[in-house]
């Protein structure tokens, strides 16, 4: 018998096929006689929200022979065969003075071991931020990255000849308005603790800036200068805001404090500089000029200075909007099929469009940058639209019926 | 059970088979050729012309009444070569003719002035271990190493570095020659195409120069004994979790069923790239 | 040898011949009724009322208001404006010139140049838009002696534009109105 060294082999597995990770949500046992409406139903919000962040292929579970609740009733062999690799289970208890306690646990079903359990105690109120939060949970749990389901978005709709600034949930539920107007609203930014909004408004017959409390509901007027007031971004520490002014004839960008003070010109072009957004590291803004004949995307010290050029493909590039990590800006692009949610990757300088529709405006990135929201047109009609950073996974939000647009998606987690 | 209906088919199918059988019968008596004219002889003989020729004479199985010198019977043994096509052991002589093309990688470290001899003799005694195993395990074989070629033209970049040394190992391990060397690149291939469907690089960020290296101990069946060993990690506990997944996803992984060959994926190190392109 | 040959080749020939015929029973295929909703899409009317109406009323009055009067090219209040295009083009300077003429004839009369985009692109960038059209006209007609004070720009970009399906339509929303204080 020859003696020779068993060499471990070393098989090398380069890329990867998978791009979802299939996740079955068993519906959590809810109280006897609880009258739930479906769509506030914990289990179905926990599922559409992972559903929307494109990275989990949510799997029906209706089939499935067993229905566990606890972790003694989990049969793993059935999850196996559906071919799961995750399983959230959980029930929810009444509680006395209307209350609930709802808790999950969150399985690994190839390892067969529990991941994470979760309790809480919530009023009825609470159902639908509760399951969103779960949901961040799990997200979290088996990205890596932090879930958005908990964060705000704002948007304007127009209906029956009203204009309403409104801010909702992520996935478009729960609206509130914020302030309404016969006029035009525009523009509405949100501040970076997510407690204020600055947003135009054209009731005084022309663009002026105010910004909002969205907490006590107080507004100031930030800009009423001679001519339009319009396209505030607040800075990433909040303390400021770059807005365009038309006072020396053309579009131009300034900087103000946030409470109207201390107005400071920080462009000083002979054509159309406005959209200014500023950096996540507050070291540039970033800005639509046409001073090159069409419009297109630049850069320059947010303190004013010398300005770089970023977009080149094509002749008409605005609304520029840049993720938190600084990576990627996405913009409007007009393509000969139409405007075009865009994303170009700020590195490498390449572009790519997105999504299947093709009157698009306003995109803005989600928290964690892996989705953008915009407006789009359909039937004549503003519908608010998400697309996954890499194109994969589209969506349409819950259609308020109005004509909505101006999205902007906010960091602020929903109390 | 044969139904009512069915009853006046099933009649007219037997009559339909006795003829066809019949007819096949005639076909097989009329055009089959039992006498064998081998015209190919003349090539053959230029191969051999030394000592073995006694050895031969048992080996040879259908009996070759031919009236010609001894030459020709020195190259009985290879002359079954034509007759491949009804007979399935004449088929793993296939197999011997090409281990050529592999030993080249063994022969060096042989004694160099003898090519010719060791070559004989290794071709004898395949030819005679080949005999006494069962059909279907020769059978096996030349499936596993026909495979194996093919796999090899067409896969197998990052193996290719272990492809040498793996070799020439098993070659030494077993007596029957290379052509393991390609069966343990073809299952390293299928395991590492099977585990990489399953592999989410969404979950590993975007650097190219992630690497994820875990370790793992299989049976036979090709489960995963116990759990996969983190040997290296990427620093994101989301994307190790996720290969992990894939693997035990995977299972049951394509292992070889000899006994000799699996007892090299025993223990497995699998190496990831998640964000790389090869 | 030949004969053998033929034999067989006759033999293979009645195998051929001698292939069963096996019906299969296929089950029915289950027919699928799909029902595509259609989905209405509502085409506004692109025709709504727009408030700064640039059609003046039709009656004729000759009542000695020259703004009033459909003869008289002052009754005219819209220049029209290229795609992503501020300058007054030639076959509108005569009616910039005529405006400007009542103005300077009549100091204390004030107009309101409001500037509009069509809705493609972005908003703020169409509010600029807008803007630098009116500022082109105000330009105009301050080379022919109009003084700033008489004269207000604001833009509505493309707040006030339709829902539009051809160019015909785009080139309406792309313009100025010369609004009178009396309007």
């Amino acid at each position: 018998m020859p003696v020779f060294a068993r060499a471990e082999l070393t098989v090398e597995v380069v890329g990867g096929g998978a791009q979802q990770i299939p996740i079955a949500i068993v519906p959590f046992a809810a109280p006897a006689g609880s009258a739930q409406p479906q769509q506030d139903n914990i289990t179905n919000v926990i599922g559409a929200d992972l559903r929307m962040s494109g990275l989990f292929r949510v799997l029906e579970t209706r089939g499935v022979a067993s229905q566990p609740h606890a972790l003694a009733e989990v049969k793993y062999s059935d999850w196996i065969s559906i071919q799961a690799q995750a399983l959230t289970i959980g029930t929810i208890e009444a509680l006395p003075a209307n209350r609930l306690k709802v808790s999950f646990r969150l399985l690994d079903v190839l390892k067969q071991n529990q991941l994470l359990a979760m309790e809480f105690t919530i009023t009825q109120a609470q159902q639908r931020a509760t399951a969103h939060k779960i949901a961040d949970i799990i997200y979290e749990k088996l990205t890596g990255e932090k879930g958005v389901f908990s964060t705000r978005i704002t948007y304007v709709n127009k209906e029956n000849g009203r204009y309403s600034l409104q801010v909702a949930d992520a996935d478009g539920f729960n609206a509130q308005t914020v302030v309404s107007s016969k006029e035009p609203l525009i523009s509405p930014s949100w501040s970076p603790d997510g407690t204020r909004l600055a947003y135009v408004s054209f009731e005084k017959k022309k663009p002026v800036i105010f910004v909002q409390s969205l907490v006590s509901g107080q507004r100031i007027v930030l800009a009423n200068f001679k001519g339009n007031n319009s396209a505030p971004a607040w800075s990433p520490d909040g303390t400021k805001l770059a807005i365009v002014l038309t006072y020396s004839a053309n579009s131009q960008v300034y900087v103000i404090n946030s409470d109207g003070t201390g107005l400071q010109q920080i462009s000083f072009s002979s054509g159309i500089d406005t959209e200014p957004e500023w950096s996540p590291d507050g070291a540039f803004i970033y800005f639509t000029s046409n001073r090159g004949g069409g419009p297109q995307i630049y850069r320059m010290p947010a303190s004013g200075g010398e300005a770089k050029r970023i977009t080149f493909e094509g002749s008409y590039n605005v609304s520029p909007h840049v993720s938190t990590d600084g990576k990627l800006l996405t913009f409007i692009k007009q393509t000969p099929a139409g405007f075009k949610v865009a994303v170009q990757d700020l590195m490498s300088g390449q572009v790519q469009t997105l999504g299947d529709t093709t009157q698009d405006e306003s995109p803005s990135f989600a928290p964690n940058g892996r989705m953008i929201l915009y407006a789009t047109h359909v039937g004549g009609r503003g519908l608010l639209a998400a697309v996954s950073v890499d194109g994969r996974v589209k969506q349409r939000l819950k259609d308020s019926g109005g004509d909505v647009r101006e999205p902007s998606w906010g960091s602020a987690i929903n109390q | 059970m044969i139904r009512q209906h069915e009853k006046d088919v099933v009649w007219q199918a037997g009559a339909f088979a006795v003829i066809v059988h019949g007819i096949l019968l005639g076909l097989f008596l009329v055009s089959f050729q039992w006498k064998t004219v081998q015209p190919m002889n003349v090539a053959q003989v230029e191969l051999w012309d030394s000592v073995p020729i006694p050895r031969s004479e048992p080996s040879p199985p259908p009996p070759e009444p031919s009236p010609q010198p001894t030459p020709p019977k020195l190259v009985e043994p290879v002359k079954l070569e034509p007759k491949v096509m009804p007979e399935p052991e004449p088929k793993a002589e296939i197999q011997i003719k090409k281990a050529p093309v592999t030993q080249p990688k063994v022969e060096k470290p042989n004694p160099k002035p003898e090519p010719v001899k060791p070559k004989e003799e290794k071709l004898k005694e395949p030819l005679k271990t080949e005999k006494t195993k069962v059909d279907p395990d020769a059978l096996k074989r030349l499936q596993q190493a026909l495979l194996a070629e093919d796999t090899q033209s067409q896969k197998h970049d990052a193996a290719k570095p272990e492809a040498s040394p793996t070799g020439s190992k098993t070659a030494q391990i077993t007596q029957a020659g290379s052509p393991n060397a390609g069966e343990v690149d073809k299952y390293k291939g299928l395991i590492s195409n099977k585990i990489k469907q399953h592999v989410n690089k969404q979950l590993c960020g975007t650097d190219k120069s992630i690497k994820v290296t875990f370790m793992i101990a299989l049976i036979p069946t090709g489960e995963v004994m116990g759990h996969p060993k983190l040997i290296k990690g990427s620093g994101m506990s989301s994307c190790d979790d996720a290969v992990e997944r894939a693997i035990l996803e995977s299972q049951p992984l394509p292992v070889p069923t000899s006994a000799d060959l699996f007892s090299q994926f025993r223990e497995l190190n699998l190496a990831f790239r998640p964000n790389d392109t090869n | 040898m030949k004969r053998n040959l033929l034999l067989s080749m006759l033999l293979a020939a009645t195998l051929a011949a001698c292939s069963s015929n096996v019906v299969k029973e296929k089950p029915a295929a289950p027919v699928v009724d799909s029902n595509a909703a259609q989905t209405q899409s509502n085409v506004s009317n692109a025709n709504a009322n727009d408030a700064a109406s640039t059609s003046p009323a039709s009656q004729a009055d000759s009542s000695g208001n020259p703004l009033k009067d459909p003869n008289n090219i002052l009754s005219k209040r819209s220049i029209y404006f290229d795609f992503d295009k501020d300058q007054v083009k030639p076959e509108y300077v005569p009616l910039v010139e005529a405006h400007a003429k009542y103005l300077v004839a009549n100091p204390n009369v004030k107009v309101v140049l409001q500037g509009n985009a069509d809705n493609r692109g972005s908003r703020e960038y169409n509010l600029s838009l807008g803007q630098r059209r009116s500022v082109a006209v105000k330009k105009a007609v301050n080379l022919l002696g109009v003084q700033d004070k008489q004269i207000e720009t604001v833009s509505y970009g493309e707040e006030k534009a339709h829902d539009c399906k051809d160019e015909a339509c785009y080139q309406q929303d792309r313009r100025v109105d010369i609004v009178y204080e009396n309007d």
